[in-house]
């Protein structure tokens, strides 16, 4: 095991008492005074996040990144931000990324689990790309009150961002590069800058009123925005159509890693499709549960929580394409028993005030 | 219940002398917000160490074992309604089940109070 990373905001975590749990090497907060409550203030309020271990990479080599990403960076515009995958050869997912263009420069986002291992992955093809850990951190501000908490700490008038927009911001008279965008399902805003920053605006934002939320918060949030998570919704053996995120694959910029894996499997067919369930009982189905038609199995959980907005428990998971009755009833195995849930529509729960 | 009148079992289940059964403070923080019970079944009997029931926290699973040897003659029905009792009062409303105790000197081998934080005072030298 690889001696665990802290982010900037290690101490800060634990002056708030946070419970630290180590993910994917890196020490975090899972819970400060409880995931519901977390969770809650991110939904009707403002929820607060260390996300300093995502990996950020630099680079301006646009050729390598087109060559080695699935969505086509060429339709990325200044100042905007695309969803994109980094596959293998067999259409396999190794990331799911967030890739921001500013002039000529790229801001890769890759999941902590995946960081070192994305890097390598441009290394090999080109010297242009760098891994900031070292001088840089993040936070994420969601829910409702965020863009106007934001606001209040920033000259910049951020009704000129939109959902997905990027750009330098002064926020607290530090320079940050600020993005609409998030990982919860409410509007909000993903600042990177220095990590020699990172207290100070931690801590701006506590004194505004927002929420200190743990890993543990983040997982029911996205699990309910029905977004997917690296090892759980996507592996290696997984791909974006397999996950119902072919809108961030296009099939027709020039070749990169994947494309003629990904056009056999469009022409001859998925063996897994992601659905979003409800347990229709009192209990939780976790990834590896098994899923059962009419005695057969159809597939596997991959995620699954209490959802604290919805109050019921939810998960998401892949099944045979054809394998559910035309009702969505199946059988959920859990601690060896059979469970009913159905089908229901991806995502679990939507803001009713969302902006674009 | 009064944490000082309890037995404690190293897997943080706590036992009262009427065969009252729960989980303890460290263990309810330790789990986070419980939202499921999967409570025994009255009549159910149960070697020590056997599962006793299930809690679920939105996070994660957690199995519950019965500190000593007996049967289940009542259990906790609010927590079917209210499992969040298990985190407000661990060692009140938010008791588990009570057992028929087989063996009462089964209870001289499990923790008293002293041991038991010496032991959580081992698992976590920081705090």
């Amino acid at each position: 095991m690889p001696e665990p990373k802290i982010t900037a905001l290690y101490e800060a975590h634990l002056r708030l008492g946070a419970k630290i749990v180590d993910f994917a090497s890196w020490l975090m907060p899972v819970q400060y005074t409880g995931i519901i409550e977390e969770h809650n203030s991110t939904r009707q309020s403002c929820g607060l996040f260390d996300i300093g271990h995502m990996g950020q990479i630099k680079t301006d080599d646009f050729d390598t990144l087109q060559r080695l990403t699935s969505n086509d960076l060429a339709k990325l515009k200044d100042n905007r931000a695309q969803y994109s995958f980094v596959l293998n050869e067999k259409g396999g997912i190794l990331d799911d990324i967030l890739v921001y263009r500013t002039g000529k420069e790229f801001l890769v986002i890759a999941n902590a689990s995946n960081a070192q291992k994305v890097f390598s992955h441009f290394c090999d093809s080109s010297k242009k790309f760098r891994l900031l850990y070292d001088s840089n951190t993040a936070v994420a501000i969601q829910g409702p009150k965020a863009a106007s908490m934001v606001q209040r700490m920033t000259k910049t008038d951020i009704s000129s961002f939109r959902h997905r927009d990027c750009g330098p911001m002064e926020l607290l008279g530090v320079r940050v590069f600020a993005s609409r965008s998030g990982y919860t399902g409410e509007d909000g805003f993903e600042f990177f800058f220095d990590r020699s920053y990172a207290e100070r605006l931690w801590e701006g934002f506590l004194s505004e009123g927002a929420k200190a939320c743990g890993l543990g918060a983040r997982d029911s949030l996205r699990l309910e925005a029905g977004l997917p998570l690296y090892g759980h919704e996507l592996d290696e053996n997984t791909t974006p159509l397999e996950a119902g995120l072919s809108f961030a694959v296009d099939l027709g910029k020039s070749e990169f890693t994947g494309k003629k894996a990904l056009e056999e499997q469009r022409a001859s067919g998925i063996n897994k499709t992601l659905s979003g369930f409800e347990v229709l009982d009192k209990a939780i189905a976790r990834q590896g549960c098994v899923l059962f038609s009419e005695g057969k199995k159809i597939g596997s959980v991959t995620s699954g929580t209490f959802s604290p907005t919805l109050k019921k428990p939810l998960f998401m998971g892949y099944v045979e394409p054809g394998s559910l009755l035309p009702d969505g009833k199946v059988s959920v195995q859990i601690r060896g028993k059979l469970y009913p849930a159905k089908k229901v529509k991806l995502p679990f729960y939507r803001r009713c005030d969302k902006i674009d | 219940m009064k944490p000082e009148e309890l037995k404690y079992t190293k897997e943080h289940e706590w036992i009262a002398p009427d065969g009252t059964v729960g989980v303890s403070d460290y263990a309810q923080k330790e789990l986070g917000d419980v939202v499921f019970v999967e409570l025994p079944e009255a009549g159910k009997a149960l070697e020590a160490g056997q599962e006793l029931c299930v809690l679920e926290s939105v996070k994660a699973v957690s199995s519950v074992y019965s500190p000593v040897s007996g049967s289940v003659m009542e259990v906790n029905a609010a927590l079917s309604s209210s499992p969040e009792l298990v985190n407000r009062e661990p060692y009140g409303s938010g008791w588990i089940a009570k057992l028929k105790i087989k063996e009462a000197s089964q209870l001289e081998s499990l923790l008293d109070p002293a041991s038991y934080q010496k032991y959580l005072d081992e698992l976590h030298p920081k705090h």
